[in-house]
């Protein structure tokens, strides 16, 4: 991220890309991911279209674009940058103030360190170290000489030359350092078998070749080839040591009775001079009495070939006069002094004192930068120091352990890594209790001047950038202190975190250890970490808007810190110290958002004024108040991406939370703010369709700009609500009812201003014949285009989610109810949609209209169908409809066809009914007919019969009525009385009962009875009777007509009368061939007799036999019997036109007297 | 085939609201009116609900876009999003409630304030609801007299269950909205903008809570 500062700009753009990979891999970075996304497909669109910015986002300054697009990325690298910034000039000048602290309180320099020795003469030390490294022993001398050691020494010691030469005469004169040879004599194996059991009884024998009379042996095991000593032997080293040879021999013990009696007096011995003393005697014994005992093999070992702190190694068993080893040794071998433990010790603690003190003054490390390396020349000081005085390993740790800390905390220039590898290796001495209470004392007493340093460099974990190499290094290394420290018990009677060093502990029921005040120092770094963040981000812009920034900025910048811990830092924790690191800094950063922005939030969307519609005037950008719910929505955002940090990488507990119901802060804001949306989104709509030039996009798409925008204000809505991702059902499902309802006025709302355009804004010139454009077409597309975006709109809001977290978080019933109320609006939206579209395509046929009336109006006229008028119409038809069939899609071509026929329908329909008036023949009619399906066969490819629209079924059945012959206009009439019989549902007017039936030819009639017909007479009552009639008239003049009797005063006639007519086989076949029987009242006068009612009988209704035999059970039929009522009958209308044509006018003649019979009331 | 298939003249399409306290019949005058069915169980509505019906009054057919509201505090700001665009508000109580009934008026209060009308005839309409209940708390007289006195707006009572005045209610605020006087461009704002409208088959689909079993309290 550093390297981000100081490259060039271009290559910044790659570090931030490079940056934000990285952040998406790791899936941290949630939002960046979405940002990423929405950036590439917002970029894709530009691409596609052209350009930068469309000129609607300029209306509202990118209302819109400032959800969800690259925006957001841009702000946090930029913060980050500057915020990085601030750090790298805080970092130094904080840190020296934190160290400064530390020396203030210890007030001690280096030379006051030196004179701080008191416990020890600092010229006898001297003295003793000159007289160790006069006496060198061991195999290393690093290629230094003695003189270079004693000078460097002088100069450490920072002894003057005067008294140096004192000393250093004492020194020579003074005997040799009493050195001793310590052995551990571990096991043997391989050792050749003497006995004759096959096995030895191995001893060893032990005596430097300078005085082999002081002969050291081992205990005696019994039968074995693998002896097992593990014994040690102190030999004192004499001056002359570095020639001395050092000899082991391994003996096979042959038992003789005065050793075995000795041997059975080792229970009286104690101690371990005693022991010694035993051994010698045993040896002496052994060697000097009678005994049979053989040697195995020995190893002779120069003195000078055992490195100064000793080793560990197998020798080879060697014996005269055989090649072959004669078994293996194991050896430890080491030297030391017989110097009291506790003063050598100490005295090595003031040498690593005295040395550590030169090493600084001459190296001068960096803080934090000692790795524990002394120059050579201390080094072998140091090493002649722990041989020759005799100091063991535990006691080299814990000088070290002491000693650097001290030095530590005067200034901190040692590695915790120094610290951490010493710690190391006390751990196991510690536990197992090897340690003195003194030594523990001053173990604890260093543990605690350390601590502060570990404590604070966890507080100020910040002070470096997360991903430093060393400092990553450094926090494991204070990790693994702090763990090794956790594992012992503390010392009760020293207080580890005094109140004057730990100010920042939080205060604290229980007593305080390692893992408490871990925790109370990640919280204070956290705590620190917010107060910093704070005062570089004071107010400066007290309008809300100015501190919804900041928050938000307050909120990334924590977000930033959790985001680093949880990849940088919290593993560490974990690994080293089961410490919850990043859930620790998740609980403090999340109380203190939630504290800085609940109520102030809750204010805010309390107080945000709706907008109203009404109002037309546009805001300025910058004094817009709807802005503010850009910063709103950043701000939350801000907050849920931080609260799923917590939730995902922090393992915090979604429910306990401050922040779990942060949404519910905002509910109020984010409906003002649909509001909003649905607001601009109209503003942006009527903007979009004025800029619109109704010109393609580019030469694949069939809508213009407007459309693109309008659906680009869809995706970005989407993208908002995507976002969004409310969390909880209930509130999502209002929300999205709310969105989808706004989508759907939107669409509408575009249909209009659309339609509105084209149909006022693109108008050609007057007087000129209409000719469909590709405007037009464009328009219709458009609306098309965003009637089909919200399906997908509606399926991108994530419903099926929705549904089923309100199926879980309510009832499948109430999920289902939501979804059939959101279903509903959908569709509705769709239907009213394509109403606009038909509307609108009903306009251009309306401008069609006229020349389509005056070729169908020119071409009515003449009676053949192949005229020019005809053809002119065919014509402009086709001409426009080439243009609509390759611009408008199938659906649409489909529906303005058959608006166009219905258009001509109803043309046409206007020019009959026009032409009634006039009245044509059924020829002229005819001829307009058969235009008119000449134009439907040619606008309906398939000529399907069905789906005809309402006006195409009134034109056919006036032209059907308009071109039939006054004859079968009448039988018409008759056919229509039989329908209409039929469909009766009750017997108003009395029912006539016959029977009848064909025999070949002949039909025959039996006329049985009435019931219940009118009374037409005063005295209530009709003297009836039946006049049977076939029916076309026309066909069937030559044939009986035959009358039943009168029956008088009755309104229950029993006629009971047989007829039979002989019928010519073309009569018989008569297709609609009908019998009617009218009932008559006899007039009182015999002059005209009264119509009362009639009934019908189709031909195809009446039974068929061949021989009269068969005419047994002729079923009888029960007839309806009705009357006309009036002329509103179209077919007798249509006869009515017909003025000139004598059949028509008799036939309605007689129509007319028998409505008026049938009105009459009975006479007096 | 829901859209139309020739042009005709298109309904005038008037968005209502239906408000007041939860559990005063809302839901069940919604559904009485649209599919004349009912229920004594059923659900507390979920923010809001859509339904749809044509309704002919004085000759003219109407095509009412119904919003149902949910009356509990917690939804109030899931559903006033849903004021804007508003034609009709009806204002329920329930007479066995007194509570309901004196909370009409901050009904009305808060449709003003979410809905931003500007027009001072907004056609309101009182509704009182469960009028078949024997333990009836409010009196007629009392509320209509209240209604017309103090709130300026029309009174009817109604019961859902026994469908008594339920679209003589709904045909009642049609014919306020008509009778009512509104500056004109008002009247073009309002069918400029934007309305949901399904001219054909418009009350089909209407989601009943006949299946609901859940008791509600």
């Amino acid at each position: 991220m550093e390297e981000v500062l100081r490259l060039p700009e271009n290559r910044c753009k790659k570090m931030a890309q490079t940056t934000k990979q990285k952040a998406i891999k790791f899936g941290r970075n949630l939002m960046g991911k979405k940002a990423v996304i929405t950036k590439t497909i917002a970029d894709r669109w530009h691409i596609r279209k052209g350009r930068k910015v469309r000129p609607v986002e300029q209306l509202d300054g990118g209302f819109f674009e400032r959800y969800g697009s690259g925006l957001k990325d841009n702000f946090i690298e930029d913060t980050i940058i500057a915020e990085k910034d601030k750090f790298a000039t805080l970092n130094t000048r904080e840190i020296l103030d934190v160290y400064k602290d530390t020396e203030t309180r210890t007030q001690l320099s280096y030379k006051e360190l030196l004179s701080s020795l008191l416990e020890l003469n600092i010229t006898e030390l001297y003295e003793e170290v000159l007289h160790e490294i006069l006496h060198c022993i061991g195999s290393e001398k690093n290629g230094l000489n003695q003189e270079d050691i004693i000078a460097f020494a002088q100069k450490a010691f920072k002894i003057e030359q005067a008294t140096h030469e004192t000393i250093y005469q004492e020194v020579i004169e003074k005997e040799a350092p009493n050195i001793m040879l310590n052995i551990e004599v571990v096991e043997g194996k391989d050792i050749k078998p003497k006995d004759a059991n096959g096995f030895s009884d191995p001893f060893c024998t032990l005596f430097l070749s300078s005085t082999p009379q002081h002969k050291y042996n081992t205990s005696v095991k019994t039968q074995t080839l693998r002896p097992v000593w593990e014994e040690y032997f102190s030999l004192p080293v004499e001056t002359s040591a570095a020639n001395d040879i050092l000899c082991v021999e391994v003996w096979d013990f042959d038992p003789a009775e005065t050793v075995k009696e000795k041997v059975t007096k080792v229970g009286d011995i104690k101690g371990f001079k005693g022991m010694k003393r035993f051994m010698k005697e045993i040896a002496v014994t052994a060697t000097n009495g009678k005994h049979d005992n053989e040697i195995i093999g020995g190893t002779l070992i120069p003195l000078k070939t055992i490195p100064t702190r000793g080793q560990t190694a197998w020798y080879n068993l060697e014996k005269k006069g055989k090649g072959k080893p004669q078994g293996n040794l194991l050896l430890k071998l080491s030297f030391g002094s017989e110097k009291n433990k506790q003063v050598a010790a100490q005295e090595h603690r003031h040498l690593l004192r005295v040395l550590l003190t030169h090493q600084m003054n001459v190296q001068k490390p960096d803080f934090f930068s000692w790795m524990g390396d002394f120059l050579p020349q201390s080094s072998l000081i140091i090493q002649q120091h722990v041989a020759q005085s005799n100091i063991g390993p535990v006691d080299e740790y814990l000088g070290q352990w002491i000693e650097f800390i001290n030095a530590h905390a005067l200034s901190p220039v040692v590695n915790f890594k120094v610290f951490s590898d010493v710690l190391d290796s006390l751990v196991k001495p510690i536990t197992m209790g090897q340690l003195s209470n003194e030594e523990l004392k001053m173990f604890w007493q260093s543990a605690k001047k350390l601590l502060p340093f570990c404590y604070n460099s966890i507080r100020t974990i910040r002070k470096k950038s997360p991903d430093d190499e060393q400092l990553l290094i450094q926090i494991e290394h204070v990790l693994n202190i702090l763990r090794n420290l956790l594992v012992f018990e503390l010392p009760n009677d020293m207080d580890l975190f005094p109140s004057d060093i730990y100010g920042w502990l939080l205060p604290c029921e229980h007593t305080r250890d390692i893992r408490s005040t871990l925790h109370d120092a990640v919280v204070q770094g956290a705590v620190d970490w917010h107060v910093h963040i704070l005062e570089n981000n004071k107010p400066e812009d007290f309008t809300e808007e100015g501190q919804m920034k900041l928050q938000l900025k307050i909120i990334q910048l924590l977000k930033l810190d959790l985001q680093k811990a949880v990849e940088f830092h919290n593993k560490l924790f974990i690994k080293k110290t089961q410490f919850p690191y990043a859930n620790t800094l998740f609980s403090i950063y999340e109380c203190k958002i939630s504290e800085m922005c609940e109520p102030f939030i809750t204010r805010i969307c309390t107080n945000m004024k709706p907008i109203n519609f009404e109002e037309n005037c546009r805001f300025e950008v910058e004094r817009d108040p709807l802005a503010m719910g850009t910063s709103l929505f950043e701000l939350y955002m801000g907050i849920k991406d931080f609260t799923e940090l917590g939730k995902v990488e922090c393992n915090a507990d979604s429910e306990t939370i401050h922040l779990a119901k942060y949404h519910l802060w905002f509910q109020q804001g984010v409906a003002r703010w649909l509001d909003i949306a649905a607001y601009k989104a109209m503003q942006r709509i009527e903007r979009a369709v004025d800029l619109d030039k109704l010109v393609k996009m580019d030469s694949t798409s069939q809508h213009s700009s407007s459309a693109v925008d309008t659906s680009t204000i869809f995706y970005q809505i989407k993208i908002f609500w995507q976002q969004l991702a409310w969390p909880d059902a209930e509130g999502s499902y209002s929300f999205v009812a709310k969105i989808i309802d706004d989508i759907c006025r939107c669409s509408v709302y575009y249909s209009d201003k659309m339609s509105y355009k084209v149909n006022y804004r693109i108008t050609g010139i007057e007087n000129k014949r209409f000719e469909v454009t590709k405007e037009w077409c464009l328009a219709v597309n458009n609306i098309d285009y965003v009637k089909q975006s919200i399906r997908p709109f509606v399926n991108d809001l994530g419903l099926t989610q929705l549904m089923n977290n309100l199926a879980s978080y309510k009832s499948e019933i109430s999920a289902d109810h939501c979804k059939k109320t959101l279903d509903l609006v959908v569709d509705n939206a769709i239907d009213t949609v394509n109403n606009k579209i038909i509307d609108l395509l009903q306009t251009v046929v309306n401008k069609m209209s006229p020349e389509m009336n005056k070729f169908l109006i020119e071409g009515g006229e003449v009676i053949n169908t192949n005229n020019t008028h005809l053809d002119n119409l065919m014509q402009y038809l086709d001409e426009n409809l080439c243009t609509l069939s390759s611009e408008l899609n199938e659906e649409n071509f489909q529906r303005i066809l058959n608006i166009i026929v219905d258009q001509i329908a109803n043309i046409m329909f206007a020019l009959i009914k026009n032409n009634l008036e006039k009245k044509r023949p059924p020829s002229y009619f005819r001829n307009l007919r058969d235009s008119f399906y000449m134009l439907f066969g040619f606008l309906r490819k398939d000529n399907e019969t069905e789906n005809k629209s309402e006006m195409i079924e009134k034109l056919e059945s006036l032209l059907h009525l308009h071109t039939l012959d006054t004859v079968d206009l009448i039988h018409e009439y008759y056919l229509e009385r039989l329908r209409g019989q039929m469909e009766m549902e009750q017997a108003n007017e009395g029912m006539l009962t016959v029977k009848l039936i064909f025999i070949n030819d002949v039909l025959k009639v039996d006329v049985l009875n009435a019931n219940k017909i009118k009374a037409m007479d005063s005295n209530g009552f009709s003297d009836p009777f039946v006049k049977v009639r076939l029916l076309p008239k026309e066909k069937f003049q030559n044939i009986n007509k035959p009358t039943t009797a009168v029956h008088k005063k009755t309104l229950y006639p029993l006629f009971d009368e047989c007829f039979k007519i002989p019928l010519t086989p073309e009569q018989r076949a008569e297709e609609n061939g009908v019998v009617t029987f009218i009932l008559k009242d006899q007039d009182f006068m015999g002059m005209t007799d009264e119509f009362i009612s009639e009934a019908f009988v189709h031909f195809n209704e009446i039974p068929s036999v061949q021989l009269e035999n068969d005419t047994g059970n002729i079923p009888q039929i029960r007839l309806k019997l009705t009357s006309p009522k009036s002329l509103d009958s179209k077919i007798l209308k249509t006869l009515d036109t017909r003025t000139t044509d004598k059949l028509a006018k008799e036939f309605l003649k007689r129509e007319k007297i028998k409505i008026a019979a049938a009105n009459s009331t009975p006479k007096k | 085939m829901r859209e139309k298939r020739t042009p005709v003249k298109q309904n005038p399409i008037l968005k209502v609201v239906i408000l007041g306290d939860s559990n005063v019949g809302k839901s069940c005058l919604m559904n009485r009116f649209v599919s004349n069915s009912f229920s004594d169980h059923t659900l507390h509505t979920l923010g809001v609900e859509f339904l749809q019906k044509e309704l002919d009054v004085n000759g003219i057919v109407y095509t009412l876009q119904i919003w149902d509201t949910a009356g509990q505090e917690r939804f109030r700001t899931l559903r006033t999003p849903f004021y804007r665009g508003t034609d009709i508000c009806l204002l329920t109580f329930a007479v066995d409630d007194i509570q309901s009934f004196k909370n009409v008026d901050s009904w009305k209060r808060e449709f003003l304030k979410y809905s931003r009308t500007t027009d001072i005839n907004f056609p309101f309409l009182v509704v009182a609801t469960k009028v078949d209940l024997e333990k009836r708390i409010v009196p007629k007289d009392e509320a209509d007299k209240w209604c017309s006195e103090y709130l300026s707006i029309p009174y009817v009572e109604t019961s859902s269950k026994t469908d008594m005045n339920i679209e003589t209610a709904f045909a009642l605020a049609v014919e306020l909205w008509a009778s009512t006087e509104r500056p004109s461009e008002l009247k073009i704002s309002h069918h400029n903008l934007v309305k949901l409208s399904r001219p054909i088959n418009g009350n089909a689909a209407c989601p009943t809570a006949e299946t609901v079993s859940s008791k509600c309290c």
